[in-house]
């Protein structure tokens, strides 16, 4: 007799016990928003980080503390969490990494302003088509990776704002009214091995964007604003956090890891929704453990935690539903370690870890390919991903995405036609 | 519907795939399209594949029908696919049969308009 699938096996808690455990996290933040900060505070610091141009590297817990940091990420979690209730989605893999990864990268650039202009964008480009909007849900969550767009527009231009407003927004606008189209083109560049397809679409647009604005006399400056003083506090809240999910996990598969080994035979590659694969218990637990294993990769290079690291770590975990694991990741984060210390990068930079840590969009190659190849694809994506950030000037968020898209373009089909066999 | 008639080339490219990657020599396909749906067969009398691989495929391809993951990915449909990822086509389709008395293996998908 075969095995049943796990996903038989494991407690069955539907799509609205899903959601609640999906709520977990912004609770959280929201209770340590209010306990760590004064109301006043927090809605002083969140004024500041509307208002800064939030491109490449811009860390809200610098700008506006952390109250107002977390205060930022819970309400953008809480308020993508309602529009999947209301679209009566079903929570797959790609849903939570979308969470994850809005939650992450609202440390470092999405706040409660500069999102909404592109699901705005995406809902004209849905009545355009006559289709749902449910049905691009997923894409939009993503393409917040430009929200910088309308921040800097609409706050960097030095200029009246009565201006510069109306066009940061009618710029989101139009990033999300084409992004739609875009992305699912671009997942045949690289084959479903960037698993960060979004940020590869969005450094395109970007760099587009760029260029734009370049040619009118506007230059997009990067900058580089981290903070230093919220350490210990983050790695408490990372690990509870984490360890709170590995057990959720561990009771929703009725009490056990077993089936856990299952999930590293997994090659990642799109579309690898691990809640169908190997069912949410599981799912679950391998975010937990992923969350961990990308805190122990910080913590060993003797890196001060701040809101990039927090964002980078967070999107792993979100990731960890949807292509990711250990076995496959790992071997990237080493590779990009390798290339640190024999180039001229520091490897104690920030840029560096979170190239360490976002460079895992790379994992299906490892999956597929083995721990050489991961170790070569995390190598040479940190030498791109150095490189590549000022063709866009930060205003893509997912620059690691747009490296990986680029690195697994060249690598794949070169990977198979020197493969053997069929 | 925009794309529907690629999407439905995906998914029978895909279930392909599956049936030549278990050694078989001959393949007949079936689309029909009603006003309502379209109903993809796909059957071969002689394939090499154990009861497990064919409940993997079964649970693999019973899923869900999930919209906004087939507009994001349906482009990667039907491209080297190992094995595991067929899932992306229990995502694409609203229904789906798995008859299997070695050797003979019938896929039967129905996606709705």
């Amino acid at each position: 007799m075969p095995e049943p699938e796990r996903r038989d096996i494991e407690i069955k808690i539907g799509r609205l016990g899903n959601l609640e455990i999906l709520l977990i996290l912004p609770s959280i933040m929201l209770i340590m928003a209010f306990l760590l900060d004064s109301p006043s505070d927090v809605l002083h610091g969140l004024y500041k980080m509307i208002i800064s141009p939030d491109v490449l590297l811009t860390d809200y817990l610098e700008i506006g503390g952390i109250g107002a940091t977390f205060f930022n990420a819970s309400i953008l979690a809480f308020t993508n969490i309602f529009i999947i209730y209301k679209l009566k989605l079903k929570v797959n893999g790609a849903l939570i990494a979308a969470i994850f990864t809005i939650i992450g990268f609202s440390f470092l650039g999405k706040n409660i302003f500069n999102v909404w202009p592109m699901y705005l964008g995406g809902y004209l480009y849905v009545k355009y088509q006559k289709i749902e909007f449910k049905n691009i849900l997923v894409i939009i969550m993503f393409s917040t990776a430009l929200a910088p767009v309308t921040s800097e527009l609409a706050f960097g231009l030095n200029t009246s704002l009565w201006i510069s407003l109306p066009v940061g927004i009618i710029f989101g606008i139009f990033c999300g009214f084409i992004i739609t189209p875009l992305s699912s083109h671009m997942n045949r560049l690289h084959d479903g091995y960037n698993l960060y397809n979004i940020g590869f679409t969005a450094g395109l647009l970007g760099t587009l964007i760029n260029s734009l604005l370049k040619s009118f006399g506007v230059n997009i400056k990067q900058q580089q604003i981290l903070s230093t003083e919220y350490d210990l506090i983050l790695k408490l809240f990372l690990t509870g956090f984490f360890i709170i999910i590995i057990i959720v996990g561990f009771i929703i598969n009725r009490k056990s890891f077993k089936g856990y080994t299952k999930i590293l035979n997994f090659s990642g590659r799109l579309v690898s929704d691990y809640t169908q694969l190997v069912g949410y218990g599981l799912t679950f637990v391998n975010m937990g453990i992923m969350g961990l294993v990308s805190m122990f990769y910080v913590i060993a290079l003797n890196v001060t935690f701040n809101g990039p690291i927090v964002g980078a770590i967070f999107t792993i975990v979100g990731f960890a539903a949807f292509g990711k694991h250990p076995r496959n990741t790992i071997p990237i984060m080493i590779g990009v370690l390798i290339c640190g210390f024999v180039t001229i990068f520091d490897t104690q930079s920030t840029i560096v870890i979170m190239a360490g840590l976002f460079g895992t969009t790379l994992a299906p190659l490892a999956g597929k390919y083995g721990i050489f190849v991961g170790l070569m694809a995390g190598f040479i994506h940190l030498t791109m991903v150095m490189n590549i950030g000022i063709i866009h000037g930060g205003i893509n968020l997912y620059n690691n995405g747009f490296s990986g898209g680029l690195v697994a373009a060249i690598l794949f089909p070169l990977l198979n036609s020197i493969k053997k066999g069929d | 519907m925009k794309y529907e008639i690629q999407k439905i080339s995906k998914i029978v490219e895909e279930i392909i795939d599956f049936f030549y990657s278990h050694s078989t020599k001959k393949v007949n396909i079936s689309i029909e399209e009603t006003e309502t749906s379209f109903i993809i067969e796909v059957q071969s009398d002689h394939i090499i594949c154990s009861n497990d691989n064919a409940k993997h495929l079964k649970d693999l391809l019973n899923v869900q029908r999930q919209r906004e993951m087939e507009e994001y990915y349906w482009q990667l449909a039907g491209n080297d696919l190992d094995g595991d990822e067929y899932n992306l086509v229990g995502m694409m389709v609203d229904e789906s049969y798995i008859d299997y008395i070695a050797p003979s293996l019938k896929v039967k998908l129905i996606r709705y308009k």
